[in-house]
């Protein structure tokens, strides 16, 4: 008569329980579209993931490309410094530093003229003469400025740039100096 | 002389198709995946059924609780059985599932999770789908929530009361008080159970 249900009576049920239930409905095509869902949302975050040290990459590339062009020595440019420093415009005595950048200029350009063959400047159209003039010109007024400011930085490193654009500007006619005035017009 | 220990439990515990279906699955192969959960999937819905005494709410947080195996399964390096780890994953995720409700809860109804007599003895359930059921699953569904987890956890799944006082953030003493309390609840209701038959008879 005693229907008291003992410990061992629970624990004997609990052992009896099934280890497995079946649901009533089909879970694992919910879960497929899930994980489905889940690949393309990793696949789009990786692929995101991927562009941004790609377009890091891509633009660090692309600003040292810019720079080398921009700053790359031309065969025929001396490894001298574009300009000068503080420096060396302190440590060169008076005009020194002057003439010794104008002799260095000089030789440059005469190297250079001879390298394409001592062409005829005459050859070149009055524009181009009077822009080498302007140049020339240009340098010798920094020279004499020079003459009673000599350790001026400003105007020696002025000096440096206009000697480079004449440099730069022979170079650039080069391929029509020897030539005829047909080549000179394309100019 | 660690990997050779661990070389050694995966051979004692994992069975070698079985490790081969999660090796795949590991790489990503979704028929192995759909196999694995062909030979756990009751076993885990009769987890989560258990738990949380619903069958709707069971399917979904069992349809979770393979989505996340989907995710985590790189996870399982063989330490252990491959099923006692996934009842780990699974009972984690059953109660994700019921932190989340009742934080739902109480936001929708300002209700403070004051002491335990507040919520989980109302959190009893009314079966609507047991007919397929064991009758001792029926009456542990009835039970109130917390001790209905904590007679699950342990006394059906096996866990200590110190692993299940870590997992429902309770103390020990009251883990083992809810399991008592669990206990004399279904003692008391198969009782009831099974006098009503002999007065039928």
């Amino acid at each position: 008569m005693n229907k008291q249900i003992s410990d061992q009576g629970l624990a004997s049920q609990v052992d009896k329980l099934p280890k497995e239930i079946q649901p009533q409905r089909d879970l694992w095509s919910g879960i497929e579209r899930a994980i489905q869902g889940k690949n393309q949302q990793d696949a789009s975050e990786v692929k995101h993931n991927n562009i941004i040290p790609m377009a890091w990459a891509a633009s660090l590339i692309a600003a040292v490309l810019v720079t080398w062009i921009a700053f790359k020595p031309t065969s025929l440019q001396l490894s001298t410094p574009l300009l000068v420093s503080n420096e060396q415009a302190s440590s060169t005595s008076d005009m020194a530093l002057a003439s010794s950048m104008q002799s260095s200029f000089q030789q440059q350009k005469q190297t250079m003229l001879v390298s394409y063959g001592a062409p005829d400047m005459t050859n070149l159209p009055i524009s181009m003469q009077n822009q080498l003039t302007a140049l020339a010109q240009a340098r010798q007024t920094i020279k004499k400025a020079l003459t009673n400011d000599s350790t001026n930085v400003d105007l020696l490193n002025l000096l440096r740039f206009t000697q480079q654009q004449e440099l730069n500007l022979l170079q650039q006619l080069y391929p029509y100096m020897n030539n005829k005035n047909a080549q000179w017009q394309r100019i | 002389m660690n990997n050779s220990k661990v070389i050694d439990a995966q051979k004692l515990f994992v069975t070698s198709p079985e490790q081969e279906l999660i090796a795949l699955a590991k790489q990503g192969s979704q028929t192995a995946f759909h196999q694995l959960y062909e030979i756990h999937h009751r076993q885990v819905y009769a987890l989560c059924w258990r738990m949380l005494a619903d069958k709707d709410s069971a399917e979904d947080v069992c349809q979770e609780v393979f989505v996340v195996l989907w995710q985590k399964i790189n996870n399982f390096r063989g330490e252990s059985k491959f099923s006692t780890w996934l009842h780990s994953v699974t009972s984690n995720v059953v109660l994700g599932h019921l932190r989340k409700q009742k934080n739902w809860l109480q936001r929708v109804f300002s209700i403070e999770d004051q002491a335990d007599h507040v919520l989980p003895e109302e959190a009893t359930v009314t079966l609507d789908d047991s007919s397929e059921l064991e009758e001792l699953d029926q009456h542990i569904a009835k039970l109130p929530e917390r001790a209905r987890l904590v007679f699950v956890l342990f006394a059906v799944e096996g866990y200590r009361h110190e692993e299940i006082a870590n997992m429902l953030n309770m103390a020990v003493g009251s883990s083992k008080s809810q399991y008592h309390r669990a206990k004399a609840l279904l003692k008391q209701s198969l009782t009831a159970v099974a006098l009503a038959g002999e007065n039928y008879e």
